[in-house]
């Protein structure tokens, strides 16, 4: 019986086995075909609406514009490296500011005794600084490869990218010594990308600031000073071949700009870092609404969070009109506590937007020419050292120096520099460093101060990640 | 009363059985020989059989054609073995008959007929078998009664198709649908027995009694019969060929919990659950079988697939951060009282059929279904507390004073120029004798929480629903007014046509959770802030700004707040038609919608007057969607083929997500009363505007051959297409084979008694992976946030590799299952996953750009482990004990990587495990200096990157759960140890600068006052001040800052107590239980710090709840 009922069992199977293999078949068949010709396509998606896929941006004028203009604005909107932070914490290192609340971090900046996981050498300098330099490097690949650009803007813009590059790199090269100079935007080669050493960088930097100069047109091509022209890439220039003892061309670019006419000194010290300043060479305009610039925040923590060092304060000769009109002073409830507090930008956040970020003014430029002239032994009377000098003292209500020999003169210079630039852009903490009088100056000064904290150390991630960065700097 | 309705609805049985007893004046009562069999489980899944007959027998035994009805519809039968000696011969002829027809022509002339409860078909005998007699008569002085009953199961539910048998007899008879039953001429002495398919046997005496309201005890389901769900098909545990663990309904409404991970921590061999924080709705992990990526920010996470649709792992938000910062767990949108299973897959042949998203694992997430049977209403309501747990032992004044002046010493800073007594002031600027507990202060409250559910749910045997909706409300242990709030409702529908051909299912659940948080965990305030500093309030019951020399955490922390809204919709409809027997066609229609609104205030009234221009007083808006489509058709075939089963499953996927989010910032308020409203704020930017697609489909297969229940293999494929592929690489391949042998069944094991059911089962596939998020291959660039001079810029997006391709996890899997003197089930499996050709987030130095590039590595990383599960029935009867015992032991190691240390993952060690730590090897604090020292490897006298070395593994060497289920009457019993085997990092991560750190107002653990104190002094502390930094930096990156974080928690307890029968009648109710509830209620560690899961100190710790409620069914 089991038999027979399995013969049944069989015979009831294998009747539906044709028609169901046919049915079956038919509808994978079906399936299938409907399958291969969508799938592919199914899984091919558009770019994102909030993307734009990078040879779009490059095939006209008013895109290719907007990737130069990015940076501008990614420079403004943090407080990270162009928009604060060069100017702060150098000036920590240096012996400008003087901290009443702080921050771990912040501290190690102020007490030179920085440590390469410092998440703020990473976020505020090396990752920004290098960040823009990749913004620059991808724009100058794209508008190279682009035919869609009007040549005229091609060239501005190149100009423009060159110089960020150059720009960038000098402030990380003045912060950190030797480092790599990266000039592509290919990871795999930037990956494992090699320091070379300061020297070479200023090489770089000159060359891709002489291409700027040519790129750039001598006009500012929108309202204000805020893009930068051939004059900011000469301003730079004339900064670095001072820095790199090049006396005669650093007098050649400063004197390049003193002669232009768009530029004068500002006799009224309350509108130097006005936006209409005549004085400016490069501003960064504040983007964030509402927003000043981010120099406010020294005002507000200058109420109580922070001081100027007294040795700065006393450094400012009687009558010095930049000691009223830049430094603003503060005493607490109990008129136990008095600070004082740099004074430069004076609108705060809500106020309407009056004052630019000043990156490069002629008044620096005075002292470059001065520096560079006494450096050659153009000591006194008319196109020399003590005339530059006198030009930006006499501005501040102060009469003509009294130095008279080289020495004196540079001495004088390195002194105007430091009651007419303080805590701008670390021109302090790299006149130091560079005149190799850190330690002479801030040695006694500071408890922990070791010859070797002239450099901060390269962040331990990329340490880490790339090993062509090593050695670490000395000291760390 | 509802007695006569009984005996209406008894003829089709009784009748004649009754006549015949009536004759009789005694009764000889038999022994019954056999024993009640049953055939199949009542939850036998009809997927995958066919709703129609086909027969053509001649003379076949009705046990033949019994089971020949088994294997075409999947139906059980339920009936007592010695009746079919009775049974006459089949002959028929049968087409596509329905299971009605077929049943009515089979039980024509037999002495018995049949209902149909569930799946199973119960047999009732038409007439007393008098022919048989026991050698044993028992005579009894008494006369025979008749006797009218009903049987209900513990949840006062009507049991339908109970048998009652008087015991010693064959007079018996079965439950009608209401459960109730007669039976007449019954000795008054007598014993009944009842038994059933869903019930536990028992007995009853009568007694003399005419009237008997019997209850049942509910039939715990046999653990090999449970009907497990692995995605696109079900399958009993007892063939099951995968590792599929699954923690039902009754676990999950046992625990106090918000997320439904936490319901599932301790009780998931292989599963590993981390709470990051105790705020509610905080981020949850989830690690099923280890950590498969070298990169430790690519989210282990599973794929997670809810009522079929599948729903991101990924943490959902705007990334605008307030209090959870990106800590925001996805599945919060579940309300875990809506779940009725949740499965976890685990190994190859699990997941192999979910492809390239099955790497880290599957878990799947059902929500409840109506059952059969009248309207039922559920109501559930419990409230209860949480707080935290555990402070930590911090210094007091005195000491933190001591601290703050010993370090001023040592810095030869003492005393203080005036002019920074802001870096001191509670030495130099506050009232001396003021002291806070600032940890009772600030995250010391009690938070209420209050949970609410009602149900209602019936329905025919064609058509079930159920329609709920659930509350929970809790409270926060800071101070003010702060809260989490979560809505959900319910609906589902399922339907079958009258011929069983075509079913349909809808499901659609709807949830709405608010929470609603200061912006800031005050944690780390609570921990960090001086004991001494000053009142919160002035005499006047103003912030107390102490002449602006703190921060008051009243204003800074409290006023700011966060809001973060969510809602979300999943609907699934799922529709099957039977095309010819055996063959289904069926598809899932899947949709998922969230929203999520976040907002965070910044008021005038949260900042010190003197900071006031120093911050942007404003609200951040943010503002995030995410759309699912899921389109899922298929075919499945079951057939016989040789002398086993055949299914076969041929299905398609199509996926797509769209997602869009939104950050704006909204500044220039003149008034904190208007900071909600984006209208009144004069600047308003657009911070952050994302949006992206994402598309996948795949083509899967699935081929099942079970033999004789003895044999099975099972194997299955998939090729997947993903969006976040570059052009050339979108497609992959994945499948794998398994296989099970259930050696009990053979006859060697047959006769061994102690083995009553034994399984080996191995599987091996591959599976993969595309967690790497979208467009990575896309070279683009996106707008900035800020217009400069009123042009928008672009900046370049990413780093962008159009050549990466998918990587590929290989598992291994081998498993026992063992039932051992039918009351200990052991299962033990051991895997081994190997994940090559990574697919990671590369880490670039950022001189690169960006900190990234997503790119495929030659790294291989191994993951093996052993997991056990023991079960056991302890005690059986009147007390029941039941254990429920875990333990898996998990191990990680990185096997293969060329060139390792060219690239930015020489941290690791091939050999070792991921979670390898490299750091300086401690040697002590320095008995003359007084600082941390460590070992210099290179001896060049510093300490430097170049002297790290492996100082040990940041890791889990195992961990276990053991849940205890005691019942006893009305009472039952449940409780959860969970227990954790870990190193972890100690407090130094917590406190980031050294004790007495000047400018840095830490407070410190109380430990620290072992401190180094003159030269000579041996310690562990090094010495106050602000000397030596560098040291105490390095102390954090040292063998010192791993500690053991080990833990035992009893993480859940539940007493409940069942109200009597026959209260619960009189307030015409069905059941009603009273409860207490506990979770996180003790842990036993050795850990410094708030809590060793958590471990981070500026987290608030996983609370401690204890709730107590009542469950009521009308």
């Amino acid at each position: 019986m089991i038999k027979h009922f399995k013969n049944i069992r069989f015979g009831f199977v294998a009747s539906r086995l044709k028609s169901l293999a046919r049915l079956q078949g038919g509808l994978f068949l079906f399936a299938l075909a409907v399958c291969i010709s969508s799938c592919k396509k199914f899984v091919d998606i558009d770019p994102p609406v909030s993307e734009v896929v990078s040879e779009t941006v490059f095939t006209d004028d008013r895109s290719a514009t907007s990737a130069i203009v990015g940076i501008y604005s990614r420079m403004m909107s943090v407080e990270a490296f162009a928009g604060l932070d060069m100017g702060f914490y150098p000036a920590l290192s240096a012996d400008e500011l003087k901290l009443l609340t702080t921050t771990a971090e912040q501290s190690q900046f102020e007490n030179n005794t920085l440590l390469s996981s410092n998440s703020d050498l990473l976020s505020s300098f090396w990752e920004p600084g290098y960040r823009y330099i990749w913004y620059a490097n991808s724009a100058i690949e794209g508008l190279s490869r682009s035919t869609g650009v009007s040549q005229a803007v091609k060239t501005q813009l190149l100009g423009e990218a060159k110089f960020i590059r150059a720009f960038c790199h000098f402030h990380l090269a003045n912060l950190f010594g030797a480092i790599p100079y990266i000039t592509s935007s290919d990871y795999r080669l930037n990956a494992v990308a090699s320091k070379i050493s300061q020297a070479e960088v200023y090489n770089k930097i000159i060359g891709d600031l002489l291409e700027a100069q040519t790129n750039l047109s001598d006009n500012y091509i929108t309202s204000g000073r805020v893009r930068p022209n051939r004059g900011t890439a000469t301003a730079l220039l004339a900064r670095v071949y001072l820095y790199t003892g090049d006396w005669s061309k650093a007098e050649t670019e400063a004197s390049a700009l003193i002669a232009d006419s768009k530029y004068q000194l500002e006799a009224d010290l309350n509108k130097v870092f006005m936006a209409g300043s005549k004085e400016a060479i490069w501003q960064l305009m504040p983007v964030n609404p509402g927003l000043n610039t981010w120099e406010e925040k020294y005002i507000t923590n200058g109420q109580g969070g922070l001081t100027l060092t007294n040795g700065l304060l006393n450094s400012f000769e009687a009558n010095d009109n930049r000691r009223n009109s830049w430094i603003k002073s503060w005493t607490n409830g109990t008129g136990t506590v008095t600070t004082y507090y740099p004074y430069k930008y004076k609108a705060v956040s809500g106020q309407p937007l009056t004052e630019y970020n000043m990156v490069f003014r002629l008044a620096e430029q005075f002292l470059i020419r001065a520096e560079a002239r006494a450096n050659t032994n153009k000591l006194s009377g008319p196109g020399s050292a003590s005339s530059d000098l006198n030009t930006v003292r006499n501005r501040a209500d102060l009469g003509n120096t009294t130095a008279i020999t080289q020495t004196e003169l540079l001495e004088a210079i390195l002194q105007e520099r430091r009651v007419e630039l303080f805590t701008e852009w670390g021109h302090r903490w790299f006149d130091l460093k560079r005149m190799n009088k850190a330690t002479m100056v801030l040695g006694p000064l500071k408890s922990d101060w070791q010859p070797t904290d002239v450099l901060y150390p390269i962040p331990q991630t990329e340490l880490d990640k790339n090993k062509n960065l090593s050695p670490q700097n000395a000291g760390y | 009363m509802y007695l006569k309705d009984v005996s209406k609805l008894q003829p089709l049985f009784s009748a004649a059985f009754v006549k015949a007893m009536a004759k009789k004046k005694l009764v000889r009562i038999m022994k019954l020989t056999a024993i009640l069999l049953f055939a199949a489980c009542l939850q036998v899944s009809a997927r995958g059989y066919s709703q129609t007959i086909t027969l053509h027998v001649k003379n076949a035994s009705l046990e033949k054609v019994i089971t020949e009805i088994k294997n075409q519809t999947g139906y059980s039968f339920f009936y007592n073995a010695s009746w079919l000696k009775n049974a006459k011969p089949v002959s028929t002829e049968l087409k596509n008959a329905s299971i009605e027809q077929a049943l009515n022509a089979i039980f024509k002339d037999q002495p018995f007929s049949y209902v149909i409860v569930n799946n199973t078909i119960v047999l009732k005998q038409k007439e007393p078998s008098s022919n048989k007699e026991s050698s044993n008569k028992v005579t009894t002085l008494l006369s025979p009664i008749d006797i009218k009953g009903r049987v209900l199961n513990e949840n006062n539910e009507p049991v339908e198709g109970a048998s009652i048998v008087v015991k010693g007899t064959q007079n018996g008879t079965t439950t009608n649908a209401d459960g109730f039953f007669e039976l007449k001429g019954v000795d008054a002495a007598a014993t009944l027995v009842i038994s059933g398919v869903s019930i536990e046997a028992r007995e009853v005496k009568v007694e003399g009694r005419n009237v008997l309201n019997i209850t049942a005890k509910i039939k715990i389901t046999e653990n090999q019969e449970v009907v497990i769900n692995a995605g696109y098909y079900d399958v009993k545990k007892r063939v099951a060929t995968g590792n599929i663990s699954r923690i039902d309904e009754k676990t999950i409404e046992r625990q106090p919990v918000a997320n439904p991970l936490e319901a599932m921590q301790g009780r998931v061999p292989g599963v590993f659950i981390q709470q990051f924080t105790g705020l509610p709705g905080g981020l949850i992990s989830i690690q099923i079988r280890g950590r498969n990526s070298i990169n430790p920010n690519v989210g282990s996470n599973p794929l997670f697939i809810v009522d079929g649709v599948p729903f991101s792992s990924e943490s959902f938000g705007t990334g605008f951060g307030g209090v959870q910062q990106n800590y925001v767990s996805p599945l919060n949108s579940i309300s875990p009282s809506d779940i009725e299973s949740i499965e976890v897959l685990k190994d190859a042949d699990a997941t192999a059929i979910y492809g390239s998203r099955g790497a880290n694992g599957v878990v799947l997430i059902t929500t409840k279904k109506g059952k059969a049977g009248k309207t039922s209403i559920d109501i559930n309501f419990s409230t209860g507390f949480s707080e935290v747990p555990h402070f930590m032992h911090l210094l007091t004044k005195e000491q933190n004073l001591e601290m703050k002046t010993e370090a001023l010493k040592n810095s030869n800073l003492w005393p203080l120029s005036p002019a920074d007594y802001g870096k001191a002031p509670d030495v130099f600027l506050w009232d001396a004798t003021r002291y806070t507990d600032w940890q009772k202060e600030l995250i010391g409250r009690t938070a209420k929480t209050t949970n609410a559910r009602i149900a209602l749910s019936g329905g025919s045997s064609k058509t079930r629903y159920l329609f709920s909706g659930s509350y929970l409300k809790l409270g926060s242990v800071f101070p003010g007014d702060f809260g989490y709030q979560k809505g959900s409702g319910l609906f589902n529908l399922t339907h079958r046509s009258e011929n069983d051909r075509f079913s349909f299912s809808f499901s659609a659940n709807y949830t709405i959770d608010d929470n609603h948080l200061p912006q800031l965990d005050l944690t780390n305030e609570a921990i960090h802030l001086s004991p001494g500093a000053p009142a919160l309030f002035d005499q006047n019951g103003n912030i107390n700004w102490e002449n602006n020399t703190w921060l008051n955490p009243m204003a800074t922390y409290l006023n700011p707040k966060y809001r973060a809204t969510g809602e979300n919709l999943i609907t699934n409809v799922g529709l099957d038609y039977e095309v010819i027997p055996g063959l289904h066609l069926r598809s899932n229609f899947g949709y998922n919608k969230r929203d999520l609104e976040q907002l965070a205030t910044t008021p005038f009234s949260s900042i010190r007057p003197d900071l006031l221009a120093n911050f942007q007083v404003g609200s951040v808006f943010g503002n995030a969607k995410v759309k699912t489509w899921i389109i899922e058709p298929q075919l499945e075939y079951t057939r016989s083929l040789g002398k086993g089963k055949i299914i076969l499953l041929a299905g398609t996927s199509f996926q797509d997500t769209k997602s869009s989010s939104e950050v704006k910032s909204a500044t220039g308020y003149t008034s904190d009363a208007l900071l909600e409203n984006i209208g009144a704020a004069p600047n308003v930017r657009i911070s952050l505007a994302n949006a992206y697609q994402y598309r996948y489909m795949a083509v899967f297969g699935r081929v099942n051959y079970n033999l004789h229940d003895k044999y099975v293999l099972n194997l299955t494929a998939r090729r997947d297409g993903s969006s976040r592929f570059g052009p050339e690489n979108k497609f992959g391949n994945f499948g794998a084979a398994g296989a099970a042998w259930i050696f009990s069944e053979e006859k060697l094991f047959k006769n061994l008694r102690f083995l009553s059911f034994g399984k080996i089962r191995a599987s091996y596939g591959i599976t993969g992976s595309d967690n790497i998020g979208n467009y990575q291959y896309l070279d683009s660039y996106s707008p900035t946030t800020n217009p400069y001079q009123g042009i928008t810029g672009l900046v370049p997006t990413r780093l962008a590799n159009a050549e990466y391709g998918w990587e590929t996890n290989k598992k291994l899997e081998a498993g026992i299952e063992l039932k051992l003197f039918n009351r200990i089930n052991l299962e033990v499996s051991y895997y081994k996953n190997s994940s090559s050709n990574q697919l990671v987030g590369y880490g670039l130095p950022v001189i690169t750009g960006q900190a990234s590039v997503q790119r495929n590595l030659p790294a291989t990383v191994q993951n093996t482990g052993w997991e056990f599960e023991l079960k056991t029935e302890n005690l059986k009867g009147a007390v029941s004990w039941l254990t429920d015992f875990n333990l898996s032991i998990p191990r990680n190691k990185l096997i293969a990587f060329p060139n390792i240390e060219n690239s930015s993952y020489r941290n690791l060690v091939v050999g070792e495990p991921l979670s390898i730590v490299r750091g300086f090897k401690y040697t002590g604090v320095d008995y003359i200096t007084g600082l941390y020292t460590f070992e210099d490897l290179n001896n060049d006298g510093v300490i430097t990157d170049e002297d790290l070395q492996v100082i040990g593994n940041n890791g889990v060497d195992y961990y276990l759960g053991m849940n205890n289920s005691i019942s006893y009457k009305g009472f039952e019993l449940n409780f959860l140890i969970q227990a954790v085997k870990q190193t972890g990092v100690d407090y130094f991560s917590s406190f980031s600068s050294p004790p007495g750190y000047l400018g840095y107002l830490s407070n410190q653990p109380a430990l620290v006052m072992d401190r180094w104190q003159y030269p000579g002094h041996v310690t562990d502390i090094q010495k106050f001040g602000n000397g030596g930094l560098s040291n105490y930096m390095n102390l954090s990156r040292s063998d010192r800052n791993l500690t053991d974080a080990s833990y035992i928690k009893l993480r859940n307890v539940q007493l409940s107590y069942q109200l009597p029968v026959k209260w619960i009648n009189k307030a015409k109710m069905k059941k009603a239980d009273v409860f207490i509830q506990g979770q996180n209620l003790i842990t036993l560690t050795d850990y410094v710090g708030l809590d060793p899961e958590s471990q981070y100190n500026y987290r608030l710790p996983p609370l401690r709840t204890i709730t107590m409620g009542i469950q009521i069914s009308l």
